[in-house]
């Protein structure tokens, strides 16, 4: 079944982004032009379509041949960890604004670590101290840049 | 000439312009390993630096801060498959699999060499044909570049895996409607950005290459539940075997010339250069032991070699034909000094300087960075539970620190959720990048091409180098037909047998 889900994605993508492309505003200088904003990206979206037909025909064809289906994961640990490191990647970005850059990223490597099954407490608390110790001496100290320090630490 | 090239030594030569070398190597070779900091990066943050100094050592060491970057760039390619820079993500395409297979020391080792041999190529073409190549460079118009990249997306359908014909050409297609994304530059259109102020300047690369390669790679070590990777028995002292010497000489030699003709072209650069070597040097494998190294050596003298190429029209048109040439087209700016053809005879020590140093900053890359390779190699030693947190960390704070938009922390999310589950179905990326990096480029050319002709397709044959181009994309097409009409053929005769 996964090898007709790809090209049926693909096909909506094609359809849904040739919709939007018809629906790109344009000037009326834009607009009598030989090419203009919404040119390309239809003929990319009809281009998909054509594309993605033989790919999904070819997916329906070995059908029930579990054989040519892709490798499925042979571990639901490794989904499970995945979606951990996902979480923990949104809560880093919702992090930031109020705790910073270096404070969110030592909690997404603390959570990352653990995600991953890391257990000594030396490489889950100081790994990431010290990367942060270092991110923020190289890029603030050296390079000058200034981050936010998030409204927390404001 | 020859008068130039010793005014340019004795300039280069001077030890304070040589330690300013030393330092720009280093400098750049650290800054390009960050996720997301490139040569342009490299070179701006050196900006500072460089106002303090002479015009010449400030640009000997602007020169050496381009090369290190570009090589601190294959260096997270190889090793962690984080590739920060366009012109790097081809290295990553052979180079990591090797680090994957405890050859991470012999896969940098191959990059600095074939980076030097790419350079010392450069250099000498530099000093042998800037002149002439600038003029060539010039017949060089939107109806060409357009046909350029029109070739660049063909030699994917061409040099793609047996049976990924089509999922190639999908990805790739992906990639040029991602890079339609944001203000169409013509009209000043929004496109596809759902209102939203975020994505009003496009998807940057950094943020996509650093999805679909970096984050994307943890998650599918994580979903397949790879092996950890075989340990590296590289020694404290880094050698070139011979074979691997032998191997890699006939692949530097015409990636380096394929590279540095493709960088002298205003705009085409290093990205294009690393790509089309990559996809020539699939054309010459062998299906031996040795063809990861040359799939390796292949990006890696084409990137240096076009680096080099990219300061042709810089130097003797004023021209910057790249983001980084800009930067440093800037700097020279800034020291009162113009490029273009009257340099050589203005500004000679500047000339030659830069030019020769050019060829001193591969030399010295190469013997500040082989005594590091085995300590940059024991990143891979890590094991994977230790790895893919810190590779998912550095990719993001790449990601962040380009745009300090925690926006982009969720799109590229979704980005490398999307890239896992699309490799997961066997779609490569690497086309889908191609897609994406050549797609603002073919739709601003196309567009002033018809703007120019009056909207009609006649250019394209109007000329013999156009003509040219047009052939050599129709026959990169042939590969692919010929393949699928043996496909068929195969397919009937078993039919028949049946």
């Amino acid at each position: 079944m996964t090898r007709r889900i790809a090209p049926l994605a693909f096909l909506v993508l094609a359809i849904a982004y040739g919709w939007m492309a018809n629906r790109i505003e344009l000037d009326p200088w834009s607009a009598a032009e030989a090419l203009n904003a919404r040119t390309l990206p239809f003929i990319y979206a009809v281009l998909l379509a054509l594309l993605s037909v033989p790919l999904l025909v070819r997916g329906m064809q070995v059908q029930g041949n579990a054989a040519q289906d892709p490798p499925n994961p042979r571990d639901w640990r490794g989904w499970r960890t995945a979606g951990l490191i996902a979480a923990a990647v949104v809560a880093f970005g919702l992090m930031i604004p109020f705790a910073g850059l270096w404070p969110s990223t030592v909690l997404l490597l603390v959570a990352s670590l653990l995600a991953t099954g890391e257990r000594r407490w030396l490489v889950v608390l100081g790994a990431p101290a010290a990367l942060a110790l270092l991110g923020w001496l190289v890029v603030e100290k050296l390079l000058g840049v200034y981050l936010d320090p998030g409204l927390w630490f404001d | 000439m020859w008068e130039g090239i010793i005014t340019g030594l004795a300039t280069a030569l001077d030890p304070g312009n040589l330690a300013w070398v030393a330092f720009g190597c280093l400098a750049g070779t650290f800054i390009g390993m960050m996720p997301g900091l490139g040569p342009i990066t490299a070179i701006a943050l050196m900006i500072p630096v460089s106002y303090s100094m002479e015009p010449a050592a400030g640009l000997i060491m602007m020169a050496g801060v381009y090369y290190g970057a570009v090589f601190g760039g294959s260096t997270s390619s190889i090793l962690i498959n984080a590739p920060g820079v366009a012109s790097t993500v081809a290295t990553s395409f052979d180079g990591y699999p090797m680090a994957r297979r405890g050859q991470a020391g012999r896969a940098l080792a191959l990059a600095a060499f074939a980076s030097f041999g790419g350079g010392t190529f450069g250099a000498l073409a530099l000093m042998l044909f800037a002149t002439s190549l600038a003029s060539l460079a010039m017949q060089f118009q939107s109806p060409e570049y357009t046909l350029v990249l029109v070739f660049a997306l063909s030699s994917i359908a061409a040099f793609a895996e047996r049976g990924k014909v089509l999922a190639s050409l999908i990805s790739a297609l992906a990639g040029l409607m991602l890079g339609t994304v944001g203000t169409d530059p013509s009209a000043g259109i929004q496109r596809f950005t759902f209102g939203r102020a975020d994505l009003a300047d496009g998807i940057g690369f950094v943020l996509l290459a650093m999805a679909t390669f970096a984050l994307a790679e943890a998650f599918h070590m994580l979903v397949r539940g790879d092996s950890e990777p075989v340990p590296d028995r590289v020694g404290k002292r880094v050698r070139l075997h011979a074979g691997d010497a032998r191997a890699i000489a006939p692949t530097v030699g015409r990636s380096s010339v394929l590279g540095f003709l493709v960088g002298v072209l205003p705009g085409a650069g290093a990205t294009l250069a690393s790509f089309f070597a990559y996809d020539l040097q699939k054309r010459f494998r062998r299906g031996d032991e040795a063809d990861a190294a040359r799939g390796v050596a292949a990006p890696e003298s084409a990137n240096n070699a076009a680096c080099t190429g990219s300061f042709v029209p810089l130097l003797t048109l004023g021209i910057p034909g790249s983001g980084t040439t800009a930067v440093l087209l800037g700097v020279m700016l800034s020291y009162g000094i113009q490029p273009g053809p009257r340099l050589l005879e203005t500004e000679p020590a500047v000339f030659w300087g830069v030019i020769v140093s050019m060829y001193l900053g591969n030399l010295v890359l190469l013997a500040l960075n082989l005594p590091l390779i085995p300590w940059l190699s024991r990143i891979i030693h890590l094991k994977r539970r230790v790895l893919i947190p810190f590779v998912v960390a550095f990719s993001l704070l790449g990601v962040y620190l380009t745009s300090l938009n925690p926006f982009d922390v969720f799109l590229m999310l979704g980005f490398a959720v999307a890239a896992c589950a699309l490799r997961l179905n066997g779609f490569p990326m690497a086309p889908l990048l191609l897609g994406f990096i050549l797609s603002p480029m073919l739709e601003e050319n196309l567009r002033r091409t018809l703007l120019l002709s009056d909207g009609t397709l006649g250019v394209f044959v109007g000329a013999p180098l156009t003509i040219a181009l047009l052939a050599a994309c129709l026959l990169v097409w042939a590969v692919p037909a010929a393949r699928l009409l043996s496909a068929l053929r195969s397919r009937n005769a078993s039919h028949q047998r049946a």
